[in-house]
């Protein structure tokens, strides 16, 4: 995706951006939602712009505040099997598994 | 004597543990409460009644043999709806989850339990925790106890109006950008959000994995402390928790706080803050200046960076969070649909609700290949300067004091309309966590409408124990108030009402 385009210093979502997030996060919007959607995805951009008044070219990204290192453990199940009860809350089970629509013809 | 329901935790598993009272008539007593003002207040999105009366003759029974004798030891508590807990409905009041039981409970209840809770059930929340107000609640809005027209504040507004309104005497709530601090401020509680890793997030249903913390809501500071004390742990189940060794939170109540260094953000103080939020703050500050902390006024910068940071990392990461509900698994799952693609998107789209969906939009777009850099990592750099400027503050204050939020409760029904004005509510509350701060709020006076003020005071990592010294000392100074719901139950609530309507009339003619 290039760059967002800008009115008079303003953000401008298009149709296809809406569009392009709405695949991304996996969510089916009417035209009204969507409309709400640029309107909001505008304002919050434009409001998060100020962060463009902070020179941060000298900082590194924090994503984390303390120092975040993989735990590691012995390779040992300790949990035992779990199957049925992990089952009880899907919304269709079939022959012990998770049943979802079919993906490949 | 007293009603039971107004003791605090501490009082109430004193008086079980003298055999004044029984774990059961405490038990009764929260639900006799619930009885009374539950219609008007909707703070519980699940009650269970009978477990909470079979738990309540366990827990005595342990407490007879002498195996429970904590300050907590059979105390009946309200859990946070994002909160797990095997069995028992966690729905994160929102409908994608409307049907979810949890395998297995979350280890800072289980924590809980362990000291000797009775849980009472699940409390109402926004969804998914995103919100300020517990309006986007999929099961109906929590009212504030101090008055029906008003929001209890969020996201943890369930927990904290069960406790304003004396429906448990203690409860668990979790903060993100201010989901503890925020309501308990609204709603004449206290709640504090510990240093990041404290509290074992195994079991809490992630939103911002880098800023969720668990942690108490409860009538003092002193309750407070012995939550967090029995609930901090280190979990191997949570990569991010933390091996604390200095845990005894109890041990910082003293009334003492000659020389402690207390520094006020000017930063805090300026536009958008109502004067009657001003005014009761700086005189909470004064109150602990009379009793010998130094106390001045000091430049925190980046204050007004905070808010745009937290929602683009929080929604990042929430987008992220959120992937796990395709209607697969758990939760809902679309009734008419084609194909696989089709079912993720039918299910997310009917179950999620609009605020929701909006953070879940924001944040992918944040993370999509092309803005990345520019809004993502500028948000990651931003919190690392934040957190330098927490940290140079702390050089020189053991504690910062300031409000919790620029208002006092708004009005039912005010907030939503404009997103992004809601989300500058948040500005006093957010940057701890971005900086991953300990930080506590209590109640420091009314306004002039008699909704609760809150004062918060926040403290370099690991240092729960000053917040909670300074809140402790200034605790002595006034006397707690209780909510006209739990005072005078369900009369108290609709007096006050009648007398709000009154008084509006009179200002509108």
């Amino acid at each position: 995706m290039g760059e967002l385009e800008k009115k008079q210093g303003k953000h401008i979502i298009s149709d296809e951006t809406i569009e392009y997030v709405g695949i991304l996060a996996k969510l089916e919007l009417s035209l009204e939602e969507k409309e709400h959607a640029k309107k909001d995805m505008e304002e919050m951009l434009d409001y998060i712009d100020k962060l463009n008044e902070l020179d941060t070219a000298g900082t590194e990204p924090m994503s984390h505040v303390f120092p975040v290192n993989n735990v590691f453990r012995e390779d040992v199940v300790t949990n035992g099997n779990d199957r049925e009860n992990m089952l009880k809350n899907a919304p269709e089970v079939k022959d012990g598994s998770y049943q979802a629509p079919k993906t490949v013809e | 004597m007293k009603e039971i329901r107004t003791f605090t935790a501490v009082q109430l598993a004193e008086k079980i543990k003298q055999k004044e009272i029984s774990v059961a008539e405490g038990v009764q007593a929260s639900l006799e409460q619930i009885r009374s003002v539950e219609t008007e207040i909707n703070s519980y999105v699940t009650l269970d009644e009978e477990g909470a009366l079979k738990q309540a003759g366990e827990v005595q029974k342990k407490i007879d043999s002498g195996e429970l004798t904590g300050p907590l030891a059979g105390v009946p508590a309200a859990i946070k709806d994002n909160i797990c807990m095997e069995g028992m409905l966690t729905t994160c009041s929102s409908k994608i989850l409307g049907n979810f039981l949890p395998p297995y409970t979350a280890e800072a209840v289980l924590n809980l339990k362990k000291a000797g809770a009775v849980i009472l059930g699940k409390t109402n929340m926004d969804e998914f925790a995103m919100g300020s107000t517990t309006e986007t609640s999929a099961f109906g809005i929590t009212r504030n106890p101090w008055n029906l027209n008003h929001v209890p504040g969020g996201s943890s507004g369930g927990s904290c109006g069960a406790v304003a309104a004396g429906e448990c005497f203690y409860a668990l709530g979790s903060d993100t950008g201010g989901s503890i601090r925020q309501p308990s401020s609204f709603c004449g509680v206290t709640g504090l959000k510990p240093t990041y890793g404290t509290v074992s997030r195994y079991g809490l249903v992630a939103y911002g994995s880098s800023l969720d913390q668990i942690g108490p809501v409860a009538k003092d500071v002193t309750d407070c402390a012995a939550i967090l004390e029995a609930i901090a742990s280190y979990d191997s189940k949570d990569s991010t928790s933390l091996n604390r060794e200095d845990t005894e939170f109890t041990s910082a109540l003293k009334d003492e706080i000659k020389g402690m260094k207390i520094g006020i953000p000017r930063d805090y103080l300026g536009e958008g803050l109502e004067q009657d939020v001003k005014t009761s703050v700086l005189a909470a500050a004064k109150a602990l200046e009379e009793k010998g902390a130094l106390v001045e006024e000091f430049d925190l910068s980046l204050v007004e960076y905070a808010i745009p940071a937290y929602y683009v990392i929080a929604c990042a990461e929430a987008s992220s969070n959120l992937a796990r509900f395709d209607g697969v698994k758990y939760g809902y799952r679309s009734k008419e649909f084609e194909g696989l693609h089709q079912m993720y998107k039918k299910s997310r789209s009917e179950g999620f609700g609009p605020e929701v969906k909006r953070r879940i939009m924001l944040g992918s777009f944040v993370l999509s290949s092309g803005y990345y850099d520019a809004y993502y990592l500028k948000a990651l750099r931003t919190k690392a300067l934040i957190k330098q400027a927490f940290d140079r503050a702390f050089e020189t204050y053991d504690v910062i004091l300031g409000p919790a939020a620029p208002t006092t409760a708004p009005e039912i029904g005010k907030s939503l309309r404009d997103p992004l004005k809601m989300y500058l509510g948040d500005i006093y509350t957010v940057s701890v966590n971005l900086a991953g701060l300990p930080a506590m709020t209590l109640p420091c006076g009314l306004d002039a409408k008699g909704l609760p003020i809150g004062l918060q005071l926040i403290g370099d990592c690991f240092q729960e124990k000053k917040i909670l010294q300074a809140a402790y000392a200034y605790e002595q100074t006034r006397e707690w108030k209780s909510s006209p719901a739990a005072e005078q139950g369900i009369k108290g609530l609709k007096e006050k009402n009648m007398f709000q309507s009154v008084s509006e009339q009179e200002v509108g003619a």
